[in-house]
């Protein structure tokens, strides 16, 4: 069986066991950072934007599924996390701000490509720039105060040798951590087969995390995530397709599936099309609204 | 009562911090018996980390965000190399970068003739980066001093520790004489010897200033304004290599401080250190300093 397909160990009737409002949300929030970037590629063409840009388009269903049943975690992200940032409530105007090296950016325009929320009861704390770090160090945060911390990262970071050893050493001390790996099969623009041979999942596994290799579906997510909370540490192994390259607004060949879209259907085919033409239009003028002074 | 000896001050500091305060402790093989010249008291926050470098650092700075302020431990400053970089590039950029604190007392120990990779010091290394003071306490009243400063700080410390020092239980305040031929600065386990060979300058007619530096970054350089300019030859004697060293740094800004002024460096030399006496490149012995003091003096002389 294809790993890296949109089906993979998906649990079609998930999406059964949320509410109306739920499955909206979901879209609500997947359709606000699908927008935004899309709003961002228009405005990077001329290259406004000095720092590099990585694009969330396309995996935005993960950080969709974490902010609507884990937004209570002690949450450490990576470099391709606007989505996450939007999701969790983050401040869109900090959020470009951070981006155009201002004062006034959630970072205070520092590192323009890493994103932090520290309000609202949110702790989302942004990366400083070492791929990977964020797993070790949520590990350490972890085991300081025993809070449930979720690191996310991409397939790219499990490989890194510090991120490896905190799987294990959460493993060992049996800490409060959910790991979510958002694996695009992409490091850059390098493919996972050429840089290892094993799946997270199956070294996870080893070291005694219970581990789950899954595409995108953010209800299945969000079943896996319910059901781990209480018997961490675990992992979920992502499949997700950006949309984007590596960093900047380029695209190479068209993804192997679009999981907004597909959402997008399924929510037609139940009888909402109103409500999302309702969202995509209200978060459309949002955009509008927020790009005009950049555009 | 009796003086406590610095090996003993830090297992003390450490009783209070990881028994009474919550604090915790992680490094590779701190729970031996005896472990790190007996300096770690048991508790059940001391975490033996694996045996990984970086990792176990990144996981003390999540410590450390999570107010735990946490004592990372590294048996031999080599390693610091590799452990380095998330206390350089989150531990001591995360409180200007993004308004967070992770204060991290990170003790790095050294000593001298085992190998090339088990006797250096780094403490000129993190010297370099922003966000991180530096100390080198070698006796046990100025132990207590960086731990309370740490106590009351929230960025990162590197604690350059030397073991030749841990029995040591007086304290070595500054030495300034009316008549110095030249000022001497030092730094770690240089410091007893330069006493040591005081004396011996002492009796062929050579007289000192002896200044101790503790603290590493920051230096105040500014305080040895009036010696300098008394006496205008000085040395800064360092247990780390010279070449881009604390020792060379020193030098440039004492002679900047003092127009005219001479300061000279004695420190490793720009080689290997090995376990052959032929070719140990050690830290600066006592002979050394007497040896690199002579020359100086005559030559001005």
């Amino acid at each position: 069986m294809n790993k890296h397909s949109e089906n993979f160990n998906v649990d079609n009737a998930a999406i059964n066991e949320f509410s109306d409002d739920v499955k909206l949300n979901i879209f609500r929030k997947m359709a606000k950072s699908r927008i935004f970037e899309d709003y961002l590629a228009k405005i990077n063409k001329d290259n406004k934007i000095k720092v590099k840009v990585h694009m969330s388009s396309g995996q935005e269903a993960v950080a969709a599924a974490i902010s609507e049943v884990a937004s209570d975690y002690q949450i450490f992200t990576q470099h391709r996390t606007m989505d996450t940032f939007l999701s969790l409530g983050g401040d869109v105007k900090k959020l470009v701000d951070e981006m155009l090296c201002l004062d006034s950016g959630c970072c205070g325009g520092k590192i323009g490509g890493a994103f932090q929320i520290h309000e609202n009861g949110i702790d989302m704390y942004a990366h400083t720039g070492l791929i990977g770090e964020n797993v070790s160090v949520g590990v350490g945060m972890a085991l300081g105060n025993r809070k449930k911390t979720l690191c996310l990262f991409g397939d790219g970071a499990a490989e890194e040798d510090y991120a490896l050893e905190a799987f294990g050493f959460a493993a060992t001390h049996k800490l409060p951590v959910l790991f979510v790996c958002t694996d695009n099969e992409l490091s850059v623009l390098s493919p996972k087969e050429k840089r290892r041979s094993w799946e997270l999942a199956d070294v996870c596994n080893g070291f005694g995390i219970q581990s789950v290799d899954c595409s995108d579906d953010p209800f299945t997510i969000m079943k896996l995530i319910e059901k781990f909370e209480d018997n961490l540490p675990a992992l979920i192994n992502v499949r997700v397709c950006r949309n984007y390259w590596h960093a900047g607004i380029g695209i190479d060949s068209p993804p192997a599936w679009d999981r907004y879209l597909i959402l997008k259907e399924k929510l037609t085919a139940l009888g909402y099309e109103n409500e999302i033409a309702n969202i995509e239009k209200v978060i459309a003028n949002q955009m509008e609204e927020l790009w005009k002074s950049y555009l | 009562m009796e003086k406590l000896s610095l090996r003993d001050t830090i297992k003390q500091i450490l009783d209070v911090h990881l028994n009474q305060n919550n604090g915790i402790l992680l490094g590779e093989c701190v729970s031996d018996p005896g472990g790190v010249a007996g300096t770690i008291p048991e508790s059940k926050n001391v975490v033996d980390l694996p045996m990984t470098e970086i990792g176990g650092a990144d996981i003390a700075v999540g410590c450390a965000l999570a107010g735990r302020r946490p004592v990372f431990v590294v048996r031999f400053q080599d390693f610091m190399l590799m452990n380095g970089s998330p206390f350089i590039y989150f531990a001591a950029v995360v409180k200007e970068m993004h308004g967070l604190t992770a204060p991290v007392f990170i003790r790095a120990l050294a000593n001298d003739h085992f190998d090339a990779t088990h006797s250096n010091v780094l403490h000129s290394l993190f010297m370099h980066f922003s966000g991180i003071k530096v100390a080198a306490p070698c006796t046990p009243d100025e132990y207590q001093e960086v731990w309370k400063s740490f106590l009351n700080d929230d960025v990162p410390y590197y604690v350059s520790e030397f073991r030749d020092t841990f029995n040591n239980v007086d304290e070595m305040p500054d030495f300034i004489t009316p008549d110095a031929d030249i000022n001497i600065w030092g730094i770690s386990v240089c410091r007893q010897r330069i006493f040591e060979a005081k004396k011996i300058l002492e009796q062929d007619g050579i007289k000192a200033n002896i200044f101790n530096i503790l603290w590493l970054k920051p230096f105040n350089v500014e305080k040895y304004a009036p010696y300098l300019q008394k006496v205008p030859l000085g040395l800064v004697v360092d247990s780390g290599r010279e070449i881009c060293g604390a020792a060379e740094a020193y030098a440039y800004r004492l002679i900047k401080l003092s127009k005219g002024a001479y300061v000279d460096v004695l420190g490793v030399q720009d080689k290997i250190k090995t376990t052959n006496p032929n070719c140990y490149n050690e830290v600066p012995t006592v002979e050394m300093i007497v040896a690199k003091v002579k020359e100086l003096v005559k030559q001005l002389q």
